[in-house]
């Protein structure tokens, strides 16, 4: 459900790269270097989107045995309108949304 | 020959089992999504890198618990709690049905001489008769809770659940309307001989059942994280 509340720049960060290319599943890793946040900020920001139903995410064998599998990411319907009202507004490009560097 | 691991990947793999601890219950399966995506690192130091974050990761929804309660504990802690709650209500139950002013003793004689000749007799009347109705909330609420803590299945019904919150708290506002109908304001002041009696009647009888209900039936109702593993499964 998402709320009215204005998204943090690492949380429009994050949905920038995964509205980029909406049905496409993401690795958490792969989140983290496309948006260079670090796993400590990238995890909860994945959390609270997954509690919102913002996000969907499902786990993947790896073809490689003994590996475990991975857990991948991509918006929910309403995560993709979400994502697009929230890049959309005035204050943000997304320029803006992709930090340089952000802390762990 | 498989290459021991180096100081900096076995840290970050007790990191990783830091982190999983540091997460709450209902987060664990990320601990396994943070340990998934550490296995695909080569890099040592990166791999460590991610490890600290995860720990980060990890104090921060701890930290989160903490300040947004979501008031979910293991099952082990909630059987002394639903004792707590709903026991000293069933023993009341009993007490007002079989005790030796229960209402199996009433008769139309004691009735009216003791009860029906004034408005505060006919409330206390009232009262007693409440706890012997209401109270039987007091076992079902404890078999309820036992039968969610051993088979996992909450009550469903919603008059049920309903009457598990509204009957303790009708039956503590009774008490306290009897209360003051018998003694005025004076009676519920602390300063009453018996006030100890009664507020710790009040809440053994009303609030904790009721409380205890609350926190069941919060309990018993499915997380989106719940939902959201339970439709992968």
């Amino acid at each position: 459900m998402a709320r009215d509340r204005k998204c943090s720049q690492q949380t429009l960060a994050l949905l920038a790269v995964l509205a980029e290319s909406p049905r496409a599943w993401r690795h958490g890793y792969d989140l983290s270097s496309e948006t260079n946040l670090k796993s400590g900020t990238l995890y909860p920001i994945l959390m609270r989107l997954c509690d919102r139903g913002l996000l969907e995410s499902k786990w993947t064998a790896h073809e490689r045995t003994g590996r475990p599998p991975r857990h991948m990411y991509r918006l929910t319907s309403h995560g993709i309108a979400f994502a697009q009202e929230q890049l959309a507004t005035p204050a943000t490009s997304l320029s803006q949304t992709l930090p340089k560097g952000s802390a762990a | 020959m498989k290459r021991s691991p180096t100081l900096q990947r076995r840290l970050a793999q007790s990191l990783l089992r830091c982190a999983h601890t540091l997460l709450p219950t209902s987060r664990r399966e990320w601990a396994q999504a943070m340990r998934a995506e550490l296995d695909r690192l080569e890099d040592d130091r990166e791999a460590l890198r991610w490890a600290i974050g995860c720990v980060i990761a990890g104090s921060k929804e701890r930290i989160r618990g903490w300040t947004v309660m979501d008031w979910r504990i293991p099952r082990w802690i909630l059987v002394p709690e639903m004792l707590l709650c709903f026991l000293p209500l069933t023993l009341g139950w009993l007490d007002a049905l079989f005790g030796d002013s229960g209402v199996v003793r009433l008769n139309r004689e004691v009735i009216e001489t003791h009860f029906l000749h004034s408005p505060v007799g006919v409330l206390a009347l009232l009262t007693m008769v409440a706890g012997a109705a209401l109270g039987v909330l007091g076992p079902l609420g404890l078999a309820s809770a036992f039968r969610w803590v051993a088979l996992s299945r909450p009550p469903t019904n919603r008059v049920f659940r309903a009457a598990l919150v509204a009957g303790p708290t009708l039956y503590g506002a009774l008490i306290l309307a009897s209360r003051l109908a018998m003694g005025g304001a004076s009676g519920v002041r602390s300063s009453a001989s018996d006030s100890f009696d009664f507020w710790s009647g009040l809440l053994l009888l009303s609030a904790l059942p009721a409380l205890g209900a609350a926190h069941l039936l919060h309990l018993a109702q499915p997380t989106a994280t719940n939902e959201l593993a339970s439709s992968k499964r």
